[in-house]
């Protein structure tokens, strides 16, 4: 008997889709920003802890994957298996590590729905070539882009209806119909949940625009500490995106997109002006590599940032500062951005 | 743009004018700079509602604090921007499309009509 890789391939990750949709089923109202911001940061991290292992699981070998490209010395070495759960556990207590990881997971559970739905959309329409399979001229293969805007399209139907906006809703349907999406498609996507997918979707992306608000307020008058806007041009369009970051110290890098016009201009006297090491960057975690520590075990801090100031700023003397817990003030010397001993150092 | 998507914008004769810069954006093609233009037509709208109905200003004005502005205040206006907020995290804005500013146009409609039905004209 053979094997259909293709079909057996199609049907895990339409249980995996199905999974992230009954998690939101019954979990979706904890997500709505008046439901989560009554709860302490504690049972937030344990929310979004809960539902990362439960909708995306396999963080360990993402890490490991992303860890995998480095050359060897470099790579950061996990000693055993771990959950998310206990990445949060390891931050709690500590006010900024705990927004980082608020803004990372919430932003990472949002693009695992939108990520679902395409699969969703993708599956109906593979479903509708089969339909179709006799008729070639109406065979139609959507581009990534394609897909993608189809599903946005689809994602403000969906919502349109939930918030009772009509006129929004007639606007998508009509965008639908361009799109050749008609009403068999949409009721088949409102069966498979596409619909609860979109509400995860807004509620996680608003935790995660709150969570951004949170730590400028927390992070705006500590002048050890690295973190702003950060304008990256894209190595596959060539354009510009924005990004927020933090360098959550002992931990590492995280940034994430940031969209809203008044939230970047909010950030415009802090701009973050040192390398991104990590864009796909998997979880925060207080590991190090052979690499890092050895610059540890050179001793103090004034030593580490002379041995770095001398290889010169990179990607990686960049991540050996952060995970060493240089302050802003330290990485400004190793950048040239200060002279030590005006600095008194 | 369809006038009937901005049918409730239109009838006021400075927002009509907004209108009608955007249209010459949309013309040139500059679907980006229209788009911007309408996230700030919004902004105005919240801003002035805001202040109107709440005596509250508003001098951060982030969609995230309109909507926690709205959160205990106003269910629909707090849904709406929800969907704002998750609007603007979707749309690619190196690549504006009509679709995309048609859709915000019809949200920002929608949204000052309610608006409009609350307190009359404030604008």
């Amino acid at each position: 008997m053979r094997i259909d890789y293709k079909k057996l391939n199609k049907e895990v990750r339409m249980e995996k889709t199905n999974g992230i949709v009954k998690f939101f089923m019954k979990n979706g109202k904890k997500f709505e920003l008046d439901n989560y911001e009554s709860l302490d940061n504690e049972e937030r991290l344990d929310l979004l802890a809960e539902t990362g292992e439960t909708i995306d699981p396999g963080y360990r070998v993402k890490f490991k994957k992303l860890e995998d490209r480095k050359p060897e010395d470099n790579r950061i070495e996990l000693e055993s298996d771990f959950t998310l759960q206990e990445v949060m556990e390891s931050a709690k207590g500590i006010p900024i590590t705990e927004k980082a990881l608020e803004i990372f997971y919430s932003n990472r559970i949002a693009h695992t729905c939108r990520d679902a739905q395409k699969k969703m959309l993708s599956d109906l329409l593979d479903n509708l070539k089969d339909t179709y399979k006799d008729f070639n001229s109406l065979e139609y293969e959507f581009t990534p882009k394609e897909l993608n805007q189809t599903t946005q399209t689809l994602h403000r139907y969906f919502i349109a209806e939930k918030t009772k906006n009509i006129n929004a809703k007639k606007i998508a349907k009509a965008q639908l119909g361009r799109k050749l999406i008609g009403d068999e498609e949409i009721e088949e996507l409102r069966k498979r949940g596409f619909d609860v997918l979109s509400k995860g979707y807004i509620d996680c992306m608003s935790i995660k625009d709150a969570a951004i608000a949170e730590s400028i307020e927390l992070l705006k008058d500590d002048e050890t500490q690295s973190f702003g806007l950060s304008r990256q041009k894209n190595k596959k369009t060539g354009k510009i995106e924005d990004f927020f970051v933090i360098d959550v110290q002992g931990y590492g890098q995280m940034s994430v997109h940031i969209y809203d016009p008044e939230l970047i201009s909010s950030l415009s006297e802090h701009e973050y002006t040192y390398p991104i090491y990590q864009v796909d960057n998997i979880l925060l975690f207080e590991r190090t590599s052979k690499y890092q520590e050895s610059f540890y075990r050179l001793g103090n801090d004034e030593e580490v940032v002379k041995k770095l100031k001398e290889i010169g700023p990179n990607a990686d003397t960049h991540e050996v500062a952060v995970k060493g817990m240089l302050t802003k003030q330290q990485m400004d010397i190793i950048y040239g951005k200060t002279n030590d001993e005006e600095d008194g150092r | 743009m369809n006038k009937e998507i901005v049918e409730n914008l239109i009838k006021n004769d400075y927002l009509k004018e907004k209108i009608s810069i955007i249209d010459k954006l949309i013309e040139k093609e500059d679907y980006k700079e229209a788009y911007f233009k309408l996230a700030v037509i919004l902004e105005y709208l919240n801003i002035k509602y805001i202040k109107h109905k709440y005596n509250l200003d508003m001098p951060n004005s982030s969609v995230i604090n309109i909507i926690n502005t709205y959160i205990d205040k106003d269910n629909k206006l707090y849904k709406e921007m929800v969907t704002i907020n998750g609007e603007y995290n979707q749309v690619d804005t190196n690549d504006i499309t009509m679709d995309d500013i048609e859709y915000l146009a019809g949200m920002v409609d929608s949204i000052y009509m309610y608006m409009l039905e609350d307190l009359g004209e404030f604008i």
